[in-house]
């Protein structure tokens, strides 16, 4: 009897993965809505149309592109998180897509982002050596981030522990203002915080800590860092809480601003789901953002008038330290047909033109180092962020070490989702501390679990 | 002769073109039916099937190319043991068996209220029917507005009332809440169902029983609930299934939409449905999330057969009006 060559049908192990595509791309969608499994983009008909996900390619600028580069057509989607989980199931990525740095792990670990060495390499517009310490969030090898091959690039960073405050609230009650590069500490931090809430009985929103939580993780792995602790073990098979005294300590900071309802989050929510309006209508005294928000201050001469950024505050017993904790950027798909013309579109976005313009306009500091001369300093609260980003500069060359088995989530972590989960029982007390910290460690390791498991 | 022959051909050939009509009614009917057909078969049926697959399987957002494998029944072994998953369950069931009374009470009175010839009836047909058209984020805003703590109109009402006026509704009793918006948001539809069913009541029975000297509640509970029984049975599986699917909303009422798929919705308001989707779409987990969609598949299909079980003791399908 002649074996039939290897070749010739498909295996158990193929077929169980073609059938979980389709079923990931279909099933899916009947299950959450039907609008999800026509979201499954068709398969390039084209040999050199690039899709992209994400919100940074305007009209123009996809006009722009197409007629520099008429041999690659666009497809452009908007970016909706339960779209690209169905599509990355599926097996059917975007070519291009942008992301955060706590999410680039989970796909560089498994082989799913394409190694853009060899093109940075070959590249007239980009060239390593210009790259700023941010873009190592991009790089991975060997359970390591900030080593090895890069796998994409940030748009653009911020050092993101720098607090922005509306210095009319400040002067309003008669406190002090810190200096844009005044050395202070969280428990400073804590104290002013107080005593905006006891002069402003009225103000609804002292301190937006860390995003409305959506970050909390972040915050805390800085503070961590900065006395050389971590939220993980080194094989990162678990989330260290509840036994690291560091870390509860850490969350109980930030918790004392939600139990006193000074916060802005489930417990003391606004409308936006954010403070940037709010902070930019005198409604909130502090927010940590980092210099990525002078953005938000174009074309508003009363905020610009009374904002003031500040340099991060220095954790207890540790070091000065203000790496980004976003860092958002594009990566390339290690799945794209077409590598080639997806490059040739980040290459364009992120050392073209659109790189050149982007630096101008203070929605962030520039990836490259040649670009810094382009940070805006037209008006006051521009020279003042630049002063305060480049006093932050040499503490931002830190690579936090984010967790490669977290999976699946956009922006927040698997952290951030369960603290945002009982922050709000928590705060009204319904939880104790405790207890509340013990939920969201079982509910990370639960996530863990599932990113271990595949 | 050539007469009789006529009529006799005319005689044969009418099954003829009986038959040609009925192929063309079924033709026509099909026609009609495949677009929805289609739809169901390759949007709902197949889907349904290979999500079923998918629950035998380890399929998350990463692992498609690298580690997927069946891995028999452990999805759902790991669901038996999940309490968050038997949680949510529980809110859903609460959600179900308070949600589809009140849907049903209100829906009725609604209907009776325009039904009993009142001036006006368009504009109140159409304030009733109004929040149907309202899109769900415009409603959950209206009620997150109406529920604020600080400025919103029922704290306003409580504290007229001499009340202290400062209880946050969406976090202090998010279900509560919930249900108050799913009730006015839902009622709309089912009032013009009910309204049908009404209209549809002989009115000489209620002339009798008025000559008989029936009150209007002997006449309500003899007449217009036994004849509206199966349109309170259509509303009630309509409504078990409507309040089972909830999910859209507790994330429109939560406090952060930006913040990940539901992450804020209070524990109290994640239901079934949405503690799956938090599963495929926020842990990623998808062949676990399909195991629990299929739990949440089979837990309707029993509720739904107890429901038509449940009729034949109190379904009133009026066979006694044809001598049987």
């Amino acid at each position: 009897m002649t074996k039939p060559p290897e070749d010739s049908g498909i295996s158990r192990r193929e077929f169980l993965r073609g059938a979980a595509g389709v079923a990931g791309s279909l099933a899916v969608g009947s299950l959450v809505g039907p609008e999800l499994a026509a979201a499954i983009p068709r398969r390039r008909l084209a040999p050199t149309k690039v899709v992209f996900m994400g919100q940074e390619l305007t009209k123009d600028l996809i006009t722009e592109f197409e007629a520099a580069h008429p041999n690659i057509s666009l497809e452009v989607l908007n970016w909706d998180s339960g779209r690209f989980q169905a599509m990355m199931a599926a097996g059917q990525p975007p070519d291009v897509w942008r992301t955060q740095a706590p999410l680039v792990p989970q796909w560089a670990s498994r082989g799913q982002l394409l190694d853009l060495d060899p093109y940075f390499k070959a590249s007239d517009l980009i060239h390593p050596a210009d790259l700023t310490p941010a873009n190592d969030y991009y790089r991975y090898k060997g359970g390591k981030i900030g080593v090895g091959p890069r796998y994409g690039m940030v748009k653009d960073w911020s050092p993101d522990e720098t607090v922005w405050v509306r210095t009319d609230l400040f002067r309003r009650t008669g406190i002090d203002v810190p200096g844009p590069t005044d050395r202070w500490t969280y428990d400073d931090l804590w104290e002013i915080a107080l005593k905006l809430k006891k002069k402003n009985p009225s103000l609804k929103w002292i301190l937006d800590v860390a995003n409305s939580y959506t970050w909390i993780d972040r915050h805390v792995m800085v503070q961590l860092a900065s006395i050389g602790k971590s939220l993980y073990p080194k094989d990162f098979s678990r989330i260290n809480l509840t036994k690291n005294p560091a870390a509860m300590e850490a969350f109980r900071y930030s918790f004392r601003y939600a139990q006193r309802k000074m916060a802005l989050g489930p417990e003391n929510p606004n409308k936006n789901g954010w403070s940037g309006p709010d902070f930019i209508a005198g409604k909130v005294a502090m927010t940590q953002y980092g210099y990525w928000f002078l953005g938000m201050h174009t074309g508003q001469a009363k905020a610009s008038a009374n904002s003031r950024l500040l340099t991060a505050p220095i954790w207890k017993g540790g070091k000065r330290l203000d790496p980004t904790i976003t860092a958002t950027g594009w990566v390339i798909s290690g799945k794209t047909s077409n590598p080639d013309a997806a490059w040739t579109l980040f290459e364009w976005y992120m050392g073209g033109k659109p790189a050149r313009d982007r630096a101008g306009i203070g929605w962030g500091v520039p990836a490259q180092l040649s670009l810094f001369d382009r940070l805006p300093t037209q008006t006051a609260v521009q020279r003042n962020a630049k002063k305060t980003l480049l006093h932050e500069l040499p503490t931002s060359k830190v690579t936090l070490q984010f967790n490669p088995n977290l999976i699946g989530l956009e922006d927040n972590t698997a952290v951030a989702s369960a603290y945002l989960k009982y922050i709000g029982t928590a705060a009204k007390g319904k939880l104790s501390f405790e207890d509340f910290m013990k939920k969201v460690e079982a509910d990370t390791n639960r996530a863990i679990e599932v990113g271990k498991r595949g | 002769m050539a007469t009789a022959e006529t009529s006799l051909a005319g005689i044969a050939a009418k099954p003829i073109r009986r038959a040609s009509f009925r192929r063309r009614e079924t033709s026509a009917f099909y026609g009609f039916l495949s677009p929805w057909l289609l739809g169901f078969v390759v949007l709902t049926s197949v889907p349904l099937v290979l999500a079923f697959a998918m629950s035998f399987s380890n399929l998350t957002t990463v692992n498609l190319h690298t580690n997927l494998r069946y891995v028999g029944t452990d999805n759902y072994v790991r669901a038996y043991h999940d309490h968050e998953m038997w949680y949510s369950m529980q809110r859903t069931v609460i959600l179900m068996v308070t949600l589809v009374p009140l849907w049903i009470v209100t829906q009725l009175a609604l209907a009776m209220i325009l039904d009993a010839g009142i001036r006006f009836l368009g504009l109140w047909r159409t304030i009733f029917y109004l929040a149907v058209v309202i899109p769900a984020v415009s409603k959950a805003f209206i009620w997150k507005a109406i529920a604020d703590p600080d400025g919103g109109l029922v704290n306003r009402i409580v504290r007229v009332l001499g009340g202290r006026g400062d209880t946050d509704w969406l976090l202090d009793h998010p279900t509560g809440t919930l249900i108050a918006l799913l009730v006015w948001g839902g009622a709309g539809v089912g009032m013009l169902i009910f309204l049908a069913g009404l209209k549809s009541i002989p009115q000489e029975l209620y002339e009798v029983a008025r000559i008989d000297g029936a009150s209007a509640i002997r006449r309500f509970t003899s007449i217009t609930l036994p004849l509206l029984t199966p349109v309170i049975m259509f509303q009630l599986v309509w409504g078990l299934v409507g309040a089972a699917n909830v999910y859209v909303e507790p994330i429109l009422l939560s406090s952060g939409l930006q913040q990940g798929l539901g992450s804020s919705v209070p524990v109290e308001n994640v239901t079934f449905n949405l503690y799956a989707l938090q599963r495929i779409f926020g842990d990623g987990d998808f062949g676990y999330g399909a195991a629990i969609a299929w739990i949440f598949v089979l837990f309707l299909l029993i509720v739904t057969a107890l429901v038509f079980w449940s009729g034949r003791f109190w379904v009133f399908y009026g066979r006694e009006q044809h001598g049987r």
